[in-house]
Parts: C-alpha cells; sequence; structure tokens
C-alpha cells in the first residue's frame, strides 16, 4: 500500500514503513495508523478524543491533523487517521482517585459527544423484557429458575426508579494505558461505543473486587465528584440496577455452562449487594441516594 | 500537565530551555520557539484566534503567529493556565529609537487596517464622556483623601513628601485633562463620528520586536476595540525615558503616526486629555499604599519621581498639541 506519499499531507519532512501497513517512522518519531470504514464511527472517535483532552486534560491517541487541518484523509474505501506511537505501557495500577477521574473523564466526555443514532443504545432496564425471557428457563433450568424468581422482590426494590438511566455510550472497550514523557495517556480502542451502564458496572466491580475498602470508596468519591449531579445520579442507579440478574437470565436461554453462570451470578449479586451497603447507596421516594 | 508533555503536542523535543519572564525560549532541530503560559478567558482565546483571522484577510503581517499542536489546537489548557506556542523572534536591532520609529508606524498601520466608523450615537458618547468624567473624579478624590491624610502629619516619609510637593500640579493637570476631555466631548458632537481600531492593549516597546527592519507585536492578550487613542497613549508614555528626555522625539513619532493613520481633531483632543491625565502617578501611590510586591521605600520613591519626570516630559508636548 503506498499511502506514505499521502502522508506527506500532514507536514512530515519523511515517511517510511516500520510496520506496514499499521506504522511509520517520520522525522517527528513513530506513528501509528488506524484505518477507518464509517465515517461516522470515525467522527465520532475523533470527537470524543478530542473533548476527553481539552475537558479533563488527559492526553489520549488523539488524530493528528493534515496541514489544512483535517482529522482523516481518505484512501480509497477507507479513512486513515494518523496518532503517537506510545511504547511505553503505564504499568503501576493507578492511584484510587485517579481510577475515579477517569472514569469520570470517559463519562463527562461521552455526555457531551455527539453520537450516531446506531450506538445510542438505552440504558433503561428491560424488566418485563427479562421476566419473558426468565419464563422460557422454567422447563430447562427449574432449580435456577425458582432461585432468579425468589429474588423478584428484591429486583423490584433495586429498580423502583421512575426515570431510566440515560449514562452515554463511551468507546471504553479494549483501552491501554499508557506513558508518555511522564504523563498517563489514554489508548483508546477504536471500538464503537459500548452501552455504558455495562462497562461503569463491570469497572465498579472490578475496583471493589480488586481494592481495599477504603481505596474504593476514594475511587467512588473521586467518579462522583468528577461529574455533574445529574451523572451522579444515573451513576448510581447504574449500580443499583439488577443488571447481574438481567446477564444471568440471559446467559442461562443460551444454554451454556448453567452451573458456571448460576454461581457467577451469586457471587456477582453478593458483591452488589456489598458495594450498596459499601457505599451506602438507596433507593428512597423513587430517587437515588448515595451516603 | 509538565513542559515535556505540553511540548509533545508540538513533537518538540528540546535541545535547550531558557526562561525570559513569562516565555521560555525553545530550541529544537525544528527551529526556535517561544511557549508563553497566561491566563486567558475562553473570550480572549477566542479573540485572538478571531485576530489571526482577521490578520490574514487583511493581509497585516505585523504580528508573530500561534503554532498549532499538532492535533490542531491553538491553545493548550493547564489547569487555570493556557500555553501557546509562536515562533520565536530573535531581535536584530541595536538602536532603541530606531525601534520605536518602527513601532508607531506598525501601531499606525494596525490602527488603519482595522479602522472601523461607528454608527454615531450621541447617548453613547455621552455615556461614555460621563463614564471616564466620574472614573477620574473618583480617583482626584481618593488622591486628595490620602493627600489630607499625610498633610496632617509632622513627618512625612520621602515617597509623602515627593508627593506632597507635586501634588498642585497634579491636580492642575489633572484639570488640564477635564477640559480637554470637554473640548473632545464637544468637538465629537458637532462632528457626529465616532471611530474604533483593534487596539493591542499593552502598546510598549517589550511587545513589540524587530527583525531585519521589519517588526511584529506580540502578546495581543489585552487586545480590545477602542480608539485609537487608547494605544497611542500607552505608547507614548511608555517611550519616555525619563531624566533624558527630548520633547522632538514624541513630536516626531506623532507625525510618523499621522503621515500613516490621521487622527481627527476631536482625537487629537481625546489624546491630550488621555496623556494630562496623571493615572500612572496616581498608580504608583496605590502601589505604594497597598505595597503588594514588598518592594523597598526607596523603590517606590524611585517610581514615583519617574513617573512624575514622563508626565512632565509630556506636558512639554502637550503644550504644542
Amino acid at each position: 500500500m503506498d499511502v506514505a506519499g499521502l502522508l506527506k499531507e500532514f507536514g512530515f519532512e519523511y515517511v517510511s514503513w516500520l510496520e506496514e501497513p499499521k506504522t511509520v517512522l517520520t522525522n517527528v518519531g513513530k506513528k501509528k495508523l488506524s484505518y477507518w470504514r464509517e465515517r461516522d464511527l470515525l467522527e465520532y472517535h475523533l470527537n470524543f478524543r478530542d473533548r476527553f483532552f481539552s475537558q479533563y486534560g488527559l492526553l489520549c491517541n488523539r488524530m493528528i491533523r493534515t496541514l489544512d487541518g483535517r482529522g482523516y484523509i481518505q484512501y480509497g474505501d477507507f479513512y486513515i487517521t494518523i496518532h503517537d506511537l506510545i511504547e511505553e505501557s503505564y504499568a503501576e495500577d493507578l492511584y484510587p482517585e485517579m481510577k475515579g477521574y477517569l472514569l469520570a473523564a470517559l463519562v463527562g466526555t461521552a455526555k457531551s459527544t455527539t453520537c450516531s443514532p446506531k450506538y445510542a443504545y438505552s440504558s433503561e432496564f428491560p424488566y418485563r423484557e427479562t421476566l419473558t425471557a426468565l419464563t422460557t428457563l422454567k422447563p430447562l433450568y427449574p432449580k435456577s429458575y425458582t432461585l432468579l424468581v425468589n429474588l423478584i422482590p428484591e429486583v423490584k426494590k433495586r429498580l423502583l426508579l421512575d426515570k431510566p438511566s440515560r449514562l452515554p455510550p463511551a468507546p471504553y472497550g479494549g483501552y491501554r494505558l499508557k506513558r508518555v514523557m511522564g504523563q498517563l495517556f489514554f489508548e483508546a480502542s477504536d471500538a464503537p461505543p459500548l452501552p455504558a451502564y455495562k462497562w461503569i458496572v463491570n469497572e465498579i466491580h472490578s475496583w471493589f473486587k480488586s481494592m481495599e475498602t477504603e481505596s474504593f470508596t476514594k475511587s467512588w468519591d473521586a467518579l462522583l465528584n468528577g461529574v455533574d449531579d445529574e451523572m451522579q445520579a444515573h451513576i448510581i442507579q447504574s449500580v443499583i440496577e439488577p443488571w447481574e440478574w438481567r446477564s444471568c437470565i440471559l446467559a442461562l436461554q443460551q444454554a451454556s455452562h448453567s452451573d458456571q453462570k448460576i454461581k457467577q451470578f451469586q457471587e456477582e449479586w453478593e458483591a452488589t449487594k456489598s458495594i450498596i451497603e459499601t457505599l451506602q447507596l438507596s433507593i428512597s421516594d423513587r430517587r437515588v441516594f448515595a451516603k | 500537565m509538565s513542559d515535556p508533555a505540553l511540548l509533545f503536542q508540538y513533537d518538540l523535543y528540546p535541545k535547550q530551555v531558557v526562561k525570559h519572564g513569562k516565555v521560555t525560549r525553545i530550541e529544537t532541530e525544528r527551529g526556535t520557539f517561544a511557549l508563553k503560559e497566561t491566563k486567558l478567558s475562553k473570550e480572549q482565546m477566542d479573540l485572538l484566534l478571531y485576530l489571526e483571522e482577521r490578520f490574514k484577510q487583511l493581509h497585516f503581517q505585523g504580528y508573530v503567529p500561534l503554532i498549532k499542536t499538532k492535533y490542531g489546537d491553538s491553545f493548550v489548557l493547564m489547569d487555570d493556565r493556557v500555553a501557546y506556542l509562536t515562533p520565536w523572534v530573535e531581535e536584530n536591532i541595536e538602536n532603541p529609537a530606531q525601534k520605536e520609529e518602527q513601532m508607531i508606524h506598525s501601531l499606525a498601520e494596525l490602527h488603519g487596517y482595522t479602522a472601523k466608523e461607528q454608527a454615531f450615537s450621541e447617548e453613547v458618547i455621552k455615556q461614555s464622556y460621563q463614564k471616564m468624567v466620574f472614573l477620574r473624579e473618583s480617583r482626584q478624590f481618593e488622591m486628595e483623601k490620602y493627600i489630607s491624610q499625610i498633610e496632617k502629619r509632622i513627618y512625612l516619609s520621602p515617597f509623602e513628601l515627593s508627593f506632597v510637593t507635586h501634588f498642585h500640579q497634579l491636580m492642575k493637570y489633572c484639570d488640564l485633562a477635564k477640559k480637554r476631555l470637554d473640548d473632545w466631548h464637544e468637538q465629537v458632537i458637532e462632528a457626529k463620528r465616532y471611530r474604533s481600531v483593534l487596539c493591542h492593549g499593552k502598546c510598549s516597546p517589550s511587545h513589540f520586536v524587530t527583525v531585519d527592519g521589519r517588526g511584529y507585536f506580540i502578546n495581543f492578550e489585552r487586545s480590545v476595540m477602542d480608539t485609537p487613542i487608547r494605544d497611542l497613549a500607552y505608547f507614548v508614555r511608555s517611550s519616555i525615558k525619563p531624566f533624558q528626555y527630548n520633547p522632538a522625539t514624541t513630536t516626531s513619532h506623532l507625525a510618523r503616526y499621522e503621515n500613516q493613520f490621521a487622527l481627527y481633531d476631536e482625537e487629537k483632543e481625546l489624546l491630550a486629555s488621555y496623556l494630562y491625565f496623571p493615572e500612572t502617578i496616581f498608580n504608583s501611590v496605590t502601589l505604594f499604599k497597598e505595597n503588594r510586591q514588598e518592594w523597598s521605600h526607596i523603590k517606590h520613591v524611585r517610581l514615583l519621581t519617574k513617573k512624575i519626570e514622563v508626565m512632565n516630559g509630556i506636558s512639554n508636548v502637550l503644550q504644542s498639541l
């Protein structure tokens, strides 16, 4: 592929392939190429990364601009973007406040980045749909079915809200943390944005699993402090909502490793209870509360 | 954000970094650059970007352009500050008088390029006149209060003594400033015209560099659309060297300016009014009273004496204006 010539549009004095077609060496260092088929997705990433840096001051793999200010060039059916190639990984674990800040930055940026309707997943908990799915489990896994049905009163308590959670989707999947010039560098993947409730809840669960209680609450506080009141309420709501209950039902529907799924569900259910207790989250009068 | 992380956004890897006051000189293989970290509001940043565009459209070349980061940003936000990068312009003029000549020429050029006749409104003119009178009278009152306080004392400090000695003269300057302001007001109402230009805002020789006979303004951070007199008065004050002052120099600067951009008669009145009002002397009194910089007493005395000397020099020129 002869895109090296094309890259002169970026003002590089010289360009040569290091690893065709992904990395090049230029007079200003190694650069990485991304190829995009969907212009919508590319523009979403371009805006998201620009905002992520300008609103939160976090370095990330933004699109290097051409001499005339464009964030990409067209090459046949593709669009090509150029990024810094950062080789040094961020080896150590982030300190708790930084973990919270990073997540808050992603939520805040996602809120202000317009997303193609294609990726605008609903964050509303599909209770009726999940109940219908649950009934299909009765003949297949009677024991599991009973367990899940018995939890319905608890599930309802965790859904006592008027408004659905409105967390925006964000390109959270597959990111990597790197270091450049002593600073954290967030390398987002080029994947489409994911439903927010999923990645936020997953992230908070992974903090809970891996951190001491004190550090966990520090991360949580940093997360809430980094977003506005509206997003705070949505985040708390997402943590309270019984997504693990729904995931278990959907997994059992696919009939694979049912015992393992139930075991995993029980662990997640208990973990959520502990998280809610640790963070003193509650729903009262159809509003969410944190300590 | 650390400096290396900031420079990373420009793909600059410095060989040498030297601080020059608020500006950092960065020498790299790709050239030499000036990095400035400052406090700017969103509106000020937008104005600077607008000015760049406008200068390009007008083909005005007397400014140093901003360099964008590799991601296309003109400014890099850093906590409560912003940073921006420009090419480093190495001044190669040795004669300060020559630099001032070049500067006044470029200032007239800048004002000429950006001059805009405003829709005349007697009400607007009246309001700005009244506002100016009010501000000046408040300032005068403040100084009178200060004088009456210190005059009660038997022993005055050298600073106070110096201020008391010149106070009567300063009040005369205030009266003259008021008279010229009244004249301006009267003439503007009669001529029914008022124009504004892009004022640099801090038009002193330290914000102007000359290279190979060409001059460039730097630091447009305080620029604003206003009467050309705002810049001109700033320039006149900052170009007067106390104790070695030659009134002919200022007269020649003004003539040079007018060759390029002629002032209206009423604007000349406004200039005289601006220059007569001893604001900079009053500022040194405030500086002395607050002493936030924790300067020594003698430093305050020197500054005041210098300002009085400049004021006397200005008064010489104004007699002929």
